[in-house]
């Protein structure tokens, strides 16, 4: 299986313009972006995956000793620019894909031109004079409630899922599906995202980079947005009007306005 | 029919069998029933227009909530059997099933105590998490078992078990002894730190001190081998582990006699082929014989090579060459009967072609020794006439001086008891210049693994054409260096060159 199909990649928009690729967050999939995405379509190629493991992603792709560290879904970036000869492109990364477009960027220079940090965070837990939001103790509960609630998963259908690629429409009409995710890889990949500590890396991003904050994010609170943009020389900062984590969801017209604005 | 008073709309909304609240679009809650108050011991003011409902979570279960919960309520307009942990208003958590749905802009929740389902759960997660580490553990022997069973050396047993005994007890060290007829212990393998102290005292599992020393084990089975492992500090040994630790402890019991009886028979085979390929060249200043014999690195049993150069009643060099199948004492004791069934015959004057034919004879009697392969010449010091034979052997190279190297290719045939019937044996002859030889080996010098034979052939012609003029001795000597893989042998190799003075 090639990288294209890895991913799900959803490929609209005007081939040859200017790619827009955009990521989705730990939880979910690239449906994430379903009210954003479409705004771009008609001036830019507007590129869409899952990450390995989300999704309707290659599950048999993901290798545990591979996907232990943000880098490895860089590399997937990467690998994905390449096989979509993508260069230049804006990278808009909702939640944990801001440090994973962050991360590809200095990677892969060229490949991605611009940066949409949505609800950035380069650290979750608090630190000594850091304060992520969260403690060691919240991750693990938040790893409990992973455990105790397989979305749209049980035993008896995850044969069905995973292995019936040609007919997709078995998986569609599960509840839930949208945040579907294999249980050992759900559990995984939050310890991934939020046990990581990517602050380093912010200094050496050098590309144009937005910073989109909402007013009320449990998740990345404002000062976290904030201390993203001052660490990132010459970012800029917008402060959405929205609650909650996913303003991709709760207010799509802001987002793709700051988006707009931005490019 | 009037409902009965008890039974008003607002009865049945303030006290539901279940939590009942509102929030609006920012999650923020708007209107909640007597029964979440009750259940979660807030004040009704506390909640309404204060708190949002992912407040009331968790800080795992808030991320929960941001990262699956409301994108899902976003993207369904409704989500249902979600598991989460409300934080009372005195900070006790109280399970919960929550179901919502989207009605204009509000959102509804109905939120159930699930305090027994939890608790239900919580058994069975732990069960399956015991099953797991069960199975986690039988596979852990099982790759332990494999690799004991392959293990080459005392050694090499211990620092697997002491390997694997650190990582799955997370222990700070572990190691191996043995007690050789009585005498001292003899520490085979540590992994990590183990204290001086580790493998005195009689077997058995320490717990440790708080503040002084740190926990212990030491289990032998058979009173040879011994394990220790030790901890950094205090560490209660489970029932689980302790079954781990006796299982390897047998196991590595097991090894280490497999390996004891390994080297025994090795030394024995050892013994036997030295024994047999030692006694003396002849000696003649017309001529000069040397041999080479170099053991394969990978493999720690002897193999079936052997050479042999003898002097004939009729004044004649008799020389031989051959391999023997297979490894170990059955190869080396085969090596034997044939090398000497080869001086009976050639002492009697046999022919080259002869000599092979009553060998084949005789392998019929002696099965090991059937697919040997051998070269057998003969030669007149004083004409330099060689007369060979060779069956299923790679070629002699003859050395002639101030001309390349080249191989004889007459005389050959298939390895020993394969011969078509009736089909003689054939043989050929060459003539040696003044000063010139020829070499003879086994396929070992000449043959690496993923590479065509002839590449092999035309190193050895390389290496012997850069030797021109050297002794018989030399050449031995230098040809195994320039020609076999360096560090990885996989095979003996076996030379013989003779040379006449010029």
């Amino acid at each position: 299986m090639g990288v294209v199909d890895r991913h799900h990649v959803a490929e609209s928009g005007v081939r040859g313009a200017r790619p827009l690729l955009f990521a989705h967050g730990f939880g979910c999939d690239q449906r994430m972006w379903r009210l954003v995405a479409p705004a771009f379509e008609a001036d830019h190629r507007v590129i869409l995956f899952d990450h390995v493991g989300a999704g309707r992603s290659d599950l048999s792709a993901y290798d545990p000793q591979r996907y232990r560290s943000l880098a490895a879904y860089a590399d997937d970036v990467v690998e994905l620019c390449r096989a979509l000869d993508v260069t230049d492109a804006v990278f808009v990364g909702h939640s944990v894909s801001a440090m994973i477009g962050v991360l590809a960027a200095i990677r892969a220079p060229g490949r991605i031109g611009a940066l949409v940090l949505v609800g950035p965070s380069p650290r979750y837990i608090d630190d000594d004079d850091y304060s992520g939001g969260f403690s060691r103790a919240d991750i693990d509960e938040l790893l409990e409630s992973l455990e105790s609630n397989f979305l749209g998963w049980s035993g008896a259908m995850a044969p069905v899922i995973m292995g019936n690629p040609e007919h997709p429409e078995l998986g569609e009409e599960l509840t839930n599906s949208f945040c579907r995710t294999d249980p050992d890889i759900a559990a995984q990949f939050a310890r991934v995202t939020f046990l990581s500590d990517n602050r380093i890396d912010l200094a050496a991003v050098d590309v144009p980079t937005l910073v989109l904050q909402c007013s009320n994010d449990a998740i990345a609170p404002q000062a976290v947005g904030e201390y993203v943009h001052q660490a990132i020389g010459g970012s800029e900062y917008v402060l959405l009007d929205a609650t909650g984590h996913c303003p991709n969801l709760s207010a799509p017209e802001a987002t793709t306005a700051a988006i707009r604005a931005f490019l | 029919m009037p409902a009965p008073p008890d039974e008003s709309a607002e009865d049945l909304y303030e006290n539901a069998p279940c939590g009942y609240l509102s929030t609006d679009a920012d999650g923020l809650v708007v209107r909640v029933n007597a029964t979440f108050l009750r259940w979660t011991r807030y004040r009704r003011d506390e909640l309404v227009g204060r708190r949002r409902f992912a407040e009331l979570l968790t800080g795992g279960g808030r991320i929960y909530h941001e990262t699956h919960y409301a994108p899902l309520l976003r993207m369904q307009g409704t989500v249902r059997e979600i598991a989460l942990d409300i934080v009372r208003a005195d900070g006790t958590r109280l399970p919960v099933l929550v179901n919502s749905e989207v009605r204009g802009e509000v959102v509804r929740t109905t939120v159930f105590d699930a305090t027994d389902r939890k608790r239900y759960e919580q058994e069975l997660l732990a069960a399956r998490n015991r099953e797991r580490e069960a199975r986690e553990r039988v596979e852990r022997l099982q790759r332990i078992t494999a690799t004991l069973a392959v293990a080459p050396t005392a050694p090499a047993v211990a620092a697997a078990v002491a390997g694997e005994l650190t990582e799955y007890l997370g222990a700070s060290g572990a190691g191996v002894a043995l007690r050789e007829g009585g005498g001292e212990l003899e520490v085979l393998a540590v992994d990590g730190a183990l204290p001086p102290d580790a493998f005195a005292g009689p077997a058995g599992y320490d717990a440790g001190e708080a503040g002084g020393r740190g926990a212990r084990a030491r289990l032998g089975p058979d009173g040879r081998a011994r394990l220790a492992v030790a901890f950094g500090g205090l560490h209660e040994f489970t029932p689980d582990e302790r079954a781990f630790l006796r299982t390897c402890s047998e196991q590595t019991a097991l090894a280490l006699e497999r390996v004891r009886l390994d080297e025994l028979q090795r030394d024995v085979a050892s013994t036997l082929q030295t024994s047999l390929l030692a006694g003396a060249l002849p000696s003649d200043p017309r001529y000069e014989v040397a041999t080479a014999y170099r053991p394969a690195m990978a493999h720690l049993e002897v193999g079936g090579d052997w050479y042999d150069a003898f002097t004939v009643p009729d004044g004649r060099v008799a020389i031989s060459v051959g391999d023997v199948v297979g490894r170990g004492i059955a190869a080396a004791s085969t090596m034997g009967q044939l090398r000497s069934a080869v001086r009976a015959l050639a002492g009697a004057g046999m022919s080259p072609a002869a000599l092979l034919g009553h060998l084949d004879t005789f392998v019929d009697q002696a099965e090991p020794a059937r697919f040997a392969t051998l070269v057998y010449a003969d030669v007149e010091p004083a004409t330099g006439r060689v007369r060979c034979a060779a069956a299923g052997h790679p070629p002699p190279l003859v050395v002639t001086p101030g001309r390349a190297p080249e191989f004889f290719a007459g005389g050959r045939s298939t390895p020993l008891g394969v011969t078509l019937a009736g089909e003689p044996r054939g043989e050929a002859a060459f003539e040696l210049a003044p000063g010139g030889g020829f070499l003879l080996y086994t396929d070992g010098l000449v043959e690496r693994r993923r590479e065509s034979i002839d590449v092999g052939l035309a190193r050895l012609v390389e290496a012997v054409a850069a030797h021109a003029g050297a002794s018989a001795q030399e050449l031995v000597e230098a040809v195994p260096d320039a020609v076999a893989e360096r560090g990885a042998v996989h095979d003996d190799i076996c030379l013989l060159s003779f040379r006449l003075r010029g």
